[in-house]
């Protein structure tokens, strides 16, 4: 019943992408997001490509790590780009079969189009890929800490989300536990009318919820036990270094924003 | 921010991952529970802990995480199914309202607030999936098919869920020294 899940897509590494600071990774990205929808002609489109490419080769990940990322989206890429054939009729007409027939510009929005979803897919990918979870917390974190002085908790925001992850394997244990806990007093998940085994959830939902309650108690007073009191004057053990390849990175990724503003039509 | 509140929207946002791992055997229309978590966070944390919760379950999706349907990742931004995850996170905060401000405690009212969180999650889910199509890939879907496909298909597994969860709110509801309607909890 329950599924068998991919612990952490992060492929760890020891590249120049993996070693980068967590925060220059997302600023990267954050700017991407932007500038591939200033790409708009082939030369600008080469170019977006060529620094995408770059990237997934310096991370040294095999393909097919890329490929995974792309699968669950990859038909929509291909529903859009037989509507843009299909619906679009500028240009010059390239082939006619009775009613259906492909225009130029048609072809060409509907490459571009995907080109660039295919792109934003490759990019965000490969920070997942070159980046723990904990690491972009760590960067959201210190990034978002500005926001502070309006009343953003950017502190109990990074917090809850660190021990959020912390605990999905934990409880996860605890529902599988639960499970074979009830089939043992002989319910039945797997077999019976659907009535039934909808009704079959609700013994393993209400122990499972009930017990949430009581870990975050004991957790709680854990921490109040230690002493926790909020983000002043707490230590890291992770610390974020800004190097060299960082400012590099934004220099580039900022240079390319530039002459894509330039190039495009 | 309490410090058991802040555990407490850390479990239950752990609690929603799991709900997607969780795949019911029906034939041809297996589901997840994932849903079942939002419903609950706003009915047992109340409006803003609920929300809270459900935002923190998005923050570390993003943050790669493969806690979503399909993995995790930034990327998913892109995806027309983004707005139903966004839906979460105000659909807990609608469903906590609703049963905050009313004070509900039988099985049909609190089946009342979670239909009301349904609606909210699936027009938010529509709206993104509507917008991503036309901005993302510069082709609009027309209202209907935007209804067709982000409304009418996916809608029947998640009301049976609805009712399911109104049950369960109604039994753990008394079991826990955390009742919404108590005051000082949600602070």
């Amino acid at each position: 019943m329950i599924d068998n899940i991919i612990i952490g897509k992060y492929v760890p590494g020891s590249t120049v992408i993996h070693r980068m600071d967590p925060r220059a990774k997302l600023l990267t990205i954050f700017l991407y997001v932007f500038i591939v929808f200033f790409a708009n002609n082939g030369i600008t489109y080469f170019l977006l490509g060529l620094f995408t490419f770059i990237i997934i080769l310096l991370t040294k990940l095999p393909f097919s790590f890329l490929w995974n990322g792309l699968k669950p989206v990859i038909w929509i890429v291909g529903f859009t780009f037989l509507l843009h054939i299909l619906v679009t009729k500028e240009g010059d007409m390239l082939f006619r079969f009775g009613f259906f027939s492909i225009y130029e510009e048609g072809l060409r929005q509907g490459f571009f189009i995907s080109l660039r979803f295919i792109f934003l897919i490759f990019m965000t990918t490969t920070l997942t890929l070159t980046t723990t979870p904990i690491e972009i917390t760590d960067g959201m974190e210190s990034l978002l800490k500005p926001f502070k002085k309006f009343k953003l908790p950017v502190h109990e925001l990074a917090l809850m989300m660190s021990i959020s992850l912390r605990f999905i394997p934990t409880l996860l244990e605890e529902t599988e536990k639960i499970l074979k806990a009830q089939m043992a007093r002989g319910v039945d998940f797997t077999s019976g009318p659907v009535k039934e085994r909808i009704k079959a959830i609700v013994p393993l939902l209400v122990p499972l919820f009930i017990s949430a309650f009581k870990r975050a108690e004991e957790l709680a007073t854990a921490m109040e036990a230690r002493g926790y009191r909020g983000s002043e004057g707490r230590t890291k053990i992770r610390q974020l270094k800004w190097g060299a390849i960082d400012s590099i990175m934004m220099a580039s990724i900022l240079l390319l924003s530039i002459i894509l503003l330039l190039l495009r039509a | 921010m309490k410090i058991k509140s802040m555990v407490l929207i850390a479990l239950f946002a752990a609690l929603t991952a799991i709900g997607g791992f969780i795949k019911i055997p029906i034939p041809y229309v297996p589901f997840t529970l994932q849903i079942v978590s939002v419903y609950l966070a706003g009915c047992l944390l109340g409006p803003k802990l609920g929300m809270l919760s459900q935002l923190v379950y998005v923050l570390i999706g993003l943050a790669g995480a493969p806690v979503f349907a399909e993995g995790g990742g930034p990327s998913y931004i892109f995806k027309p199914t983004f707005g139903y995850l966004l839906g979460f996170v105000l659909g807990a905060y609608v469903n906590g309202w609703l049963i905050k401000r009313f004070q509900l405690v039988k099985t049909f009212s609190i089946f009342l607030a979670n239909f009301a969180c349904l609606l909210v999650v699936y027009l938010l889910g529509c709206l993104w999936l509507y917008g991503a199509m036309k901005f993302i890939f510069d082709k609009s879907l027309t209202i209907a098919q935007t209804l067709l496909f982000g409304f009418v298909i996916p809608i029947p597994g998640d009301i049976f869920l609805c009712i399911l969860c109104s049950i369960i709110a109604a039994q753990i509801l008394p079991r826990t020294n955390f009742l919404i309607h108590k005051q000082g909890v949600a602070s």
